[in-house]
């Protein structure tokens, strides 16, 4: 099925192609039935009675990842660090408020100041959520205000071993002037991230920094594509193509429209069945008819998971996808072209670390 | 509307095994079929306005069908089939013969009446039917199922589809003559 088979020549013989498919389609429907109508063709009807313990139990095929979330794109944020391996920093001391969070000592972090992480890394957090770790003796600059120190120590420079970590992926520098964008959806599977090196060359890889990648190219995890550097057109290419095989972006909303609809039709029916004689043909066929809605309802309802986890497809593939477009845009020009918060309209509370080593 | 809505939903019921057996016929995939079928009554639904009364409805739900298989790319490899007009006139050769309302009867029953034609079937005629529709084994597997070579199923399967399409048509003949 997956070439077109081609038609005969004949339009005799395509005409009876024709016949020929409607018959297929009749006798796979008589012995397998549809999943809405199932039920009915089960009825003690005395031809389908008989050939009932043929019908299967049919499964959807599943899209494996499902967000029991709305319908509406999974609120899901990237945290993004990018920084610049130079060739020297000026050593800060830390600077500003010093707070009291869970017990340990915390602070927050200056903008457009230089830090480095201490021997054992940091984690620091962005004010809409999310956190990144940084590798012992990074450093680096927020360019975001509100960035917190959630662990660990942020005082020296020097840049030789500078290596970030976003998730399960490490990136370290292989080149001067590297520079490497690093994003991490808040809230995302424990898997999922992403490096993508703007300009010069870095190593990264999954635990340990071991993939070389030039500018341009990026390594993903949890993206479901294999773990290798990708060209970021060539993977952009690839995870738009899985649109194909999901449902629109409206569908969802639109078949809880119909859910809407048949539900009150349901309800009106039954107000109108309370004001019949029971027992009389139009209470009967009023029965009927609400008994035939609510098995339509049942069969539009069971596709709701689905759509649902399509339309958070959809947000996941839109938020790689933009990622990607970065790296794309960014990678022509060596120079990042925006210092935003790269978040969608349905993460607003999504936060952006900025963070730099010292050019 | 209120009638309208309360139509439609008794054409629904009666007429959705209908648009899953012709989906399925073009397309080959059951899952793919329950979509199309469902996605064919949605838009049915919304467009019910333009449905003219006393034309076939059948008929406008299979036009929706068909719209809908040229539109959706899983079904990409069967697109040139409803694109080709003597194709969908054989498929409607044998769907408006079955569309006939003259008995009233809903089509489920239809089904049924197709179900009992492969139930008549000899029993080797019968097994192949079930191998290949019922199990949805392709051609190759069910034939090597039934121990049968490739050649002798097809001319099995072929017969067996022949038989079926007689004796449905036999069997709407006599209905109509009692």
């Amino acid at each position: 099925m997956s070439r077109p088979e081609p038609l005969p020549r004949d339009a005799a013989d395509r005409r009876r192609l024709g016949r020929q498919l409607a018959v297929d389609g009749l006798v796979a429907s008589a012995l397998t039935g549809s999943e809405a109508g199932r039920t009915a063709a089960a009825a003690p009807d005395a031809a389908a009675g008989s050939m009932a313990s043929r019908l299967r139990t049919r499964r959807r095929r599943g899209m494996g990842l499902f967000w029991p979330a709305a319908c509406a794109a999974a609120a899901a944020c990237a945290l993004a660090v990018f920084w610049h391996f130079g060739t020297d920093a000026g050593p800060r001391p830390l600077d500003g408020d010093i707070r009291t969070e869970d017990g340990q000592t915390a602070a927050s972090l200056s903008t457009g100041q230089w830090y480095r992480a201490g021997s054992e890394g940091a984690r620091l957090s962005a004010p809409g959520g999310g956190s990144i770790e940084i590798s012992g003796e990074t450093v680096f600059a927020p360019l975001q205000r509100g960035v917190m120190l959630r662990s660990g120590e942020v005082t020296g420079r020097e840049l030789a071993s500078a290596e970030l970590r976003a998730g399960p992926l490490a990136a370290r520098a292989a080149a001067p002037g590297t520079s490497v964008l690093l994003a991490r959806p808040a809230g995302a599977e424990p898997d999922e991230a992403a490096v993508a090196v703007l300009s010069g060359r870095a190593l990264a890889g999954r635990g340990t920094p071991g993939a070389s990648l030039s500018a341009g190219h990026v390594l993903a995890c949890g993206w479901g594509v294999e773990p290798r550097p990708f060209a970021a057109g060539e993977l952009r290419a690839l995870i738009e193509e899985r649109r194909g095989a999901l449902a629109g972006r409206g569908e969802c909303d639109r078949y809880q429209g119909i859910l809407g609809e048949y539900a009150a039709s349901v309800e009106r029916m039954r107000r109108e069945l309370q004001g019949l004689p029971p027992g009389t043909p139009e209470a009967e066929a009023m029965e009927s008819r609400i008994a035939s809605l609510t098995e339509c309802a049942a069969a539009h309802q069971r596709r709701v998971p689905q759509l649902k986890a399509d339309a958070a497809e959809h947000a996941r593939i839109d938020r790689r996808e933009a990622f990607l477009d970065r790296v794309i845009r960014e990678s022509r020009t060596g120079q990042p072209t925006a210092t935003a918060a790269v978040h969608g309209p349905e993460s607003p509370a999504c936060g952006v670390l900025m963070a730099s080593t010292s050019p | 509307m209120d009638q309208d809505e309360k139509s439609f939903e008794i054409l629904v019921a009666e007429y959705r095994g209908m648009v899953h057996a012709y989906c399925l016929g073009i397309v080959g995939d059951a899952h793919l079929a329950d979509d199309l079928a469902q996605e064919t009554f949605i838009v049915a639904h919304r467009r019910l306005a333009d449905f003219r009364p006393g034309e076939s409805f059948g008929a406008w739900l299979r036009g929706i069908a068909r719209n809908l298989i040229r539109e959706d790319r899983r079904s990409a490899a069967r697109r040139h089939v409803v694109a080709d007009s003597d194709v969908v006139a054989g498929m409607e050769d044998v769907y408006a013969r079955l569309d006939d309302k003259s008995r009233g009867d809903s089509w489920n029953e239809r089904l049924g009446l197709v179900r009992g034609c492969i139930e008549a079937l000899p029993a080797v005629m019968n097994q192949a039917m079930a191998l290949v529709y019922g199990s949805g084994l392709a051609v190759a597997a069910a034939a090597a199922r039934a121990g049968a070579s490739a050649d002798t199923f097809q001319r099995r399967l072929s017969r067996a589809r022949d038989k079926v399409r007689e004796c449905v048509e036999t069997k709407l003949r006599l209905e109509r003559v009692l």
